[in-house]
This record gives structure tokens, sequence and C-alpha cells, in this order.
């Protein structure tokens, strides 16, 4: 039997059926956590914001539209979570050393095969982390949630212009910080 | 050779974000150009270590810490009221049945003195003649002559000794009126919720 569609389990989530927006959480969870954990950088920031993103977006769920994919609505909502969190405290969040774990456990995989991806991996999440906050924004929805400039800009509510801007300037930055850990 | 290509117009290409024109002259200078060959490879370097960062894994389940918090936020559940809509219409299907045998006799008695198909013949085909010279005045004239000429019947005839009181039949229409805006506010609560939370 097929899995039921993401529409199916907002349409019982929306009727009161609470198993079905917890199949949906289990379906996306995982991506959710890395929008968090990415604009974070800890892992149990990024674990409690995935899981107030999902609440929220259950309370939220009358103002999703069946008609666009499930998927990328309830990432937005987790990354705008994340990003309201971070202009409330100023500092950046030191990467967490779940980083290491992960690079740990792709080395248990195959040692000499994936030792320089899970490096590199290490090293951008660095630089991702070490960028402001709002430019580790428009990074994330840019390169990961894959909007375009006018999309980033609605979601962000600056000008077009703005977004190019802070966009460009944010991977400069992130090439000269991997140039320089390299 | 054109000047070089700024950072910005790099930066565009790669994010397929230039009109076509501009790609396409942006294009056919980077086949000439190392300078800004080079330039676009290292962008596109950082583009590739982006999009090759793996998921960490999860390692709880998030669901039933999410779903424990659900019931003070989640939307009004329509299990339970799912049964109020056979039950209420059954109700009112009971009792308009009820209200119906009660007010029969009143309405046998009314309708025995209406001669309706022979007053309607009687009108349309005086409508109908007096078409040409139709006016709303001489319409409204027709209509009151013809409610008129029905009322005195229908008083004449009713004997409210005989079938129902005054007082019967104003509590079985007020009860009726009663029921009937009850149920629609029931049946149609969870429309109105869901609208009032809309423009909330």
């Amino acid at each position: 039997m097929l899995d039921p569609s993401d529409q199916d389990l907002v349409q019982r989530a929306r009727t009161g059926q609470p198993e079905a927006f917890g199949d949906l959480v289990r379906r996306y969870q995982a991506s959710v956590f890395n929008v968090c954990y990415r604009l974070l950088g800890e892992r149990s920031a990024a674990e409690d914001l995935a899981q107030e993103a999902f609440i929220r977006a259950h309370a939220r769920l009358a103002q999703y539209d069946p008609a666009r994919p499930f998927g990328p609505w309830m990432r937005r909502v987790a990354a705008n979570l994340c990003l309201n969190h971070l202009a409330a405290q100023r500092p950046s969040l030191p990467l967490d050393d779940e980083r290491d774990q992960s690079a740990t456990e792709l080395l248990s995989q195959d040692p000499a095969a994936v030792r320089e991806a899970a490096e590199t991996a290490e090293a951008v999440r660095a630089a991702i982390l070490a960028l402001p906050p709002h430019y580790r924004a428009v990074i994330e929805l840019r390169h990961f949630q894959e909007l375009s400039y006018a999309d980033i800009a609605a979601a962000l509510s600056l000008p077009v212009s703005d977004v190019k801007s802070q966009l460009f300037r944010a991977r400069k930055l992130l090439a000269e910080h991997l140039t320089r850990n390299a | 050779m054109p000047p070089h290509l700024t950072d910005e117009a790099l930066n565009e290409y790669l994010d397929a974000a230039l009109p076509p024109d501009e790609r396409a002259d942006a294009a056919a200078h980077l086949k000439h150009c190392l300078p800004c060959t080079t330039r676009l490879d290292a962008l596109r370097a950082l583009f590739t270590d982006l999009a090759a960062l793996p998921d960490l894994p999860l390692t709880r389940d998030l669901a039933p810490a999410v779903l424990k918090a659900l019931p003070a936020q989640a939307p009004a559940p329509t299990r339970a009221r799912r049964p109020a809509g056979p039950w209420l219409l059954g109700a009112q299907l009971i009792v308009a049945v009820v209200i119906g045998v009660l007010a029969w006799p009143l309405l046998a008695t009314s309708l025995a003195t209406i001669t309706i198909p022979t007053d309607l013949a009687a009108i349309t085909t005086g409508w109908l003649t007096r078409l040409p010279a139709f006016t709303p005045a001489a319409w409204l004239a027709d209509a009151q002559s013809w409610l008129f000429s029905l009322l005195p019947n229908v008083a004449l005839n009713f004997d409210f000794g005989t079938t129902l009181t005054p007082l019967l039949i104003g509590a079985a229409v007020a009860g009726a009126a009663a029921l009937w805006l009850v149920g629609n506010a029931l049946l149609l609560r969870r429309s109105l919720t869901t609208l009032i939370r809309r423009r909330a």
C-alpha cells in the first residue's frame, strides 16, 4: 500500500487527526533539523527549534496552500523561526561538537575515501556559522532552500538589490574563510 | 576584448539570474577570458561545497514531543462533532414530521376552501388579455384583489375550536424556528470557527 501523500496527511491533520501530523513530522524532521542546525550551529538548540517549528506549522496549517509542496513550506517556517531566534540573540553561537561526530561517522565507513569530504563539510559548516546572521540567512535560503532572489527578498522583507548584495558578500566571506583555513 | 565580468555578474551567471542576452554575452566572454574563468571556477567550487554539505542525522524522534504539545493549539477536532450531524438531522426530521401532523388539520381545512387552479386560470387569462396595456400599477391591483379574495375564505373556514389553539400553533412555529436556528448553528459551527480564525 502506498504511503499517504503530504497533502492527504495535511488534510487529515487539519481535521483534527494528530497522528497524521506526526507522520509529517517523521517525514520532514531530519531536513528541518538540518535547516536549524545550519543556522544555529548547536544541536540542542536546533532540535528545540525544529520541534517548535513543527508546533508553529501545525498552528498555521490553515495558511498552508496544498497546491505547493509541504517540505519547502515547512523548512521556510523553520528558517524564519531560527532567523527570529538569531535576531533575538546577537552573538553567534560557537560550532558545536556534533560536527566532529558527523565526521567520525563518515570516517568509520570508509576513512580514506571520505576524509577529505568530511573535513570540507566541517570547514563549510564552520564558515557558514562564522558569517553574521543576516548573511547566514541568505546563504540558507538561496543554497539550501533554493529560493530565487525575489522569494528571498519576500521572505526577509528586503529589496532584491539588498538580497543580491548580501548574498554576494556572504559568498565572498565564505570563500575567504575557506581559503584561510584550508 | 570587453572589460572583465564583475563579481555580481559572475554570481548572477551561476544563479541563472542574468537576462538571456546578458547571459549570452557573459558566456561568450568566459570562453576567451582566463582571469574571469578562474574567478568563475572558484565561485563554482564554493557552490559545489555548499551543495555537498551532508545532513546531520537526528538522534531522537521529534514527533512524540511535537504531538504532546499539539492539543493546546490543535484545531478543534471534528471527530467528536461528527456524530452530532446525523443525530441533529434526525431530530429535526422527527420534529418536522410531528409539526406537520399537528398542523395538517389546519392546512387541510384551509386548502379545501381555496380553488387555486380556477383562480389562477382566470387571473392568468385576465393578465394575458390585458398584457398590451400592462403597467406595474395594474399588476399590483390584480395581485391585491386576488389575495383579498383568498383571505375571507381562509378566515371564515378556519375553526380554532375544532383544530388547534393559537397558543399551540404559535408554540409549534416558535419551536420549529428555534430548532432550525440551533441546529444550523451547531452544524455550521466548524465552518464559522475556521472563518473567524482565518480573519484573525
